[in-house]
């Protein structure tokens, strides 16, 4: 069973949409005079900075997201460095969720940039599974622009459809049948998995484990006592089974945790400088928490310095919160317990977790907690109104750069919510 | 390269019922009116409650960028650049 099919059951047509090149299409499509040229989008300049997305024509000179700036423009001397525009990007997945779930209400807003929709009940009304993918890829270049282009995968579940994808690209459609599965598991090495990441390719490799099918080799008893749970889930992998279910974009995901991190630009990688990013991340934490009508009960700190080491640790309050001061303080003592901030701190990151709904969370009793609670709601509704911008503490006026910067446009469930979505909801707007 | 103007303009156009975003026709900038030739892409930026759209369009062989803020129902020509000029 590669996708849920049983007795008296269709067989499960998943669709994986991958957006080829995104943020660099989108800046081709916004701009004519970038198209045909080779362009990066990064973070700005004056910022330790990665490529953020390379366009097809770099991406022939080698270049590859995730590598520093310094990398691509070696690579290739005349490439063009667009800032990133994370409204931009966030605004055109919403126009192209949109059209999806037009098609189905089961569509699974995976990242920024790919989605998988389970498209069973509806191939057949338009064709079959490639006609509709087909469909789909004409009406978002009707909606969207030439330039934006995807591709997509079509296969049994959201594990081959995304391996499915990989030889659909650029702007192709390809279909993993039932029957092609052993040989895909045969020619695929394990790291092309998402979920697999170097560390435990490695692992794997010692195994003598180099592609999919090899992980058939061994039980999944086996398994689980090398990997833990993880185990079970490589084992049914190495059979091209995906226990992972679509989750739809209407349902509300579970939130383990909230917190936020960031690249520390040159001017501010000194401990004062760190401290106000901290700071500056605890209040947008805060907020955060709030709006999703959360508190949390165990603050992580993670620093890391210019040798790339990482320093940091945990604290668990008594009572659940959401307060950003409390936060802050909390993540301060960390910070102090293990050494204080780095003389030259790269990277900052506060993350709150164990989380629980604020209503099960006793009001403050003091007064000093009771007026910081009303005055951060103050903050908050002047923030919904007038923007992010509209309020800053002096404090933290000078991390006002980390906010153009693109960072954190990975994994972002919620901003491709659509707006129709959000608002049907009420929910507050991410 | 791209020139700053940020300056309210004089713009005609097509609210459809069907169209996700109002299309603009043409617009008066400095006493001249450029028609729009085309709209290249239209995203939203929210600031607080209010949900602007953002134009890239071409105009006259030059690429312009334009905003509607809905909160005041106007129109803004934010920036200009010439043509076939990188950032």
């Amino acid at each position: 069973m590669l996708g849920g099919e049983g007795e008296g059951k269709r067989a499960v047509i998943i669709l994986h949409l991958d957006m080829d090149a995104y943020f660099a299409s989108v800046e081709q499509q916004a701009d004519p005079a970038l198209r045909g040229r080779p362009i990066v989008v990064s973070g700005r300049p004056d910022i330790h900075s990665v490529v953020a997305a390379a366009s097809r024509e770099a991406k022939r000179y080698g270049i590859r997201a995730g590598m520093t700036t310094w990398e691509a423009h070696k690579l290739c001397p005349h490439v063009t460095f667009v800032p990133g525009d994370p409204d931009k990007y966030e605004s055109v997945t919403r126009r192209f969720v949109d059209v999806l779930i037009e098609y189905t209400p089961m569509v699974e807003v995976y990242s920024i940039d790919e989605v998988f929709m389970d498209i069973t009940q509806e191939a057949s009304r338009h064709g079959g599974p490639e006609a509709l993918a087909q469909e789909i890829q004409s009406r978002l270049r009707a909606e969207l622009g030439d330039y934006i282009t995807c591709s997509i995968g079509i296969a049994p579940n959201k594990l081959l459809a995304k391996l499915a994808v990989e030889d659909a690209k650029p702007a192709g459609v390809h279909r993993i049948w039932p029957e092609d599965v052993p040989r895909v598991l045969r020619d695929t090495p394990v790291q092309a998995v998402c979920g697999i990441g170097p560390r435990t390719a490695r692992r794997l490799s010692h195994m003598g484990v180099w592609k999919l099918a090899d992980l058939g080799r061994y039980s999944e008893n086996y398994l689980r006592s090398v990997f833990g749970v993880y185990g079970t889930v490589l084992a049914l992998w190495g059979r091209g089974v995906d226990p992972t279910p679509l989750v739809p974009y209407w349902r509300e995901p579970e939130v383990k945790s909230v917190g936020h991190s960031h690249a520390v630009p040159r001017a501010l990688r000194h401990p004062e400088g760190a401290r106000s990013v901290l700071l500056y991340l605890c209040e947008r934490t805060g907020r955060r928490l709030r709006a999703k009508g959360l508190a949390g009960r165990v603050v992580h700190l993670d620093l890391r310095d210019a040798q790339m080491r990482h320093r940091g640790g945990q604290q668990a309050l008594e009572v659940p919160t959401d307060d950003e001061e409390i936060i802050f303080h909390t993540a301060l003592a960390l910070a102090k317990r293990h050494g204080g901030f780095p003389a030259e701190t790269t990277m900052v990151g506060v993350r709150v977790a164990s989380v629980v709904s604020r209503s099960e969370v006793s009001r403050p009793l003091l007064a000093d907690q009771a007026r910081r609670e009303r005055l951060e709601a103050a903050m908050d509704r002047i923030r919904d109104r007038y923007g992010e911008s509209a309020l800053w503490r002096g404090s933290v006026y000078a991390c006002r750069v980390l906010t153009q910067a693109t960072g954190g446009m990975g994994r972002q469930k919620d901003i491709a919510l659509t707006r129709k979505s959000v608002d049907s909801r009420s929910t507050p707007r991410p | 390269m791209s020139h700053p103007v940020q300056e309210a303009v004089d713009l005609e156009a097509l609210f459809s019922a069907r169209a996700p975003y109002p299309k603009p026709l043409w617009l008066r900038w400095q006493g001249r009116r450029y028609p729009v030739e085309t709209v290249h892409l239209v995203h939203e930026r929210w600031e607080g409650s209010t949900r602007l759209l953002l134009y890239s369009i071409s105009a006259d062989g030059s690429l312009m960028r334009l905003r509607f803020d809905p909160s005041r129902a106007r129109w803004y020509l934010d920036a200009i650049s010439d043509p076939n000029s990188l950032p």
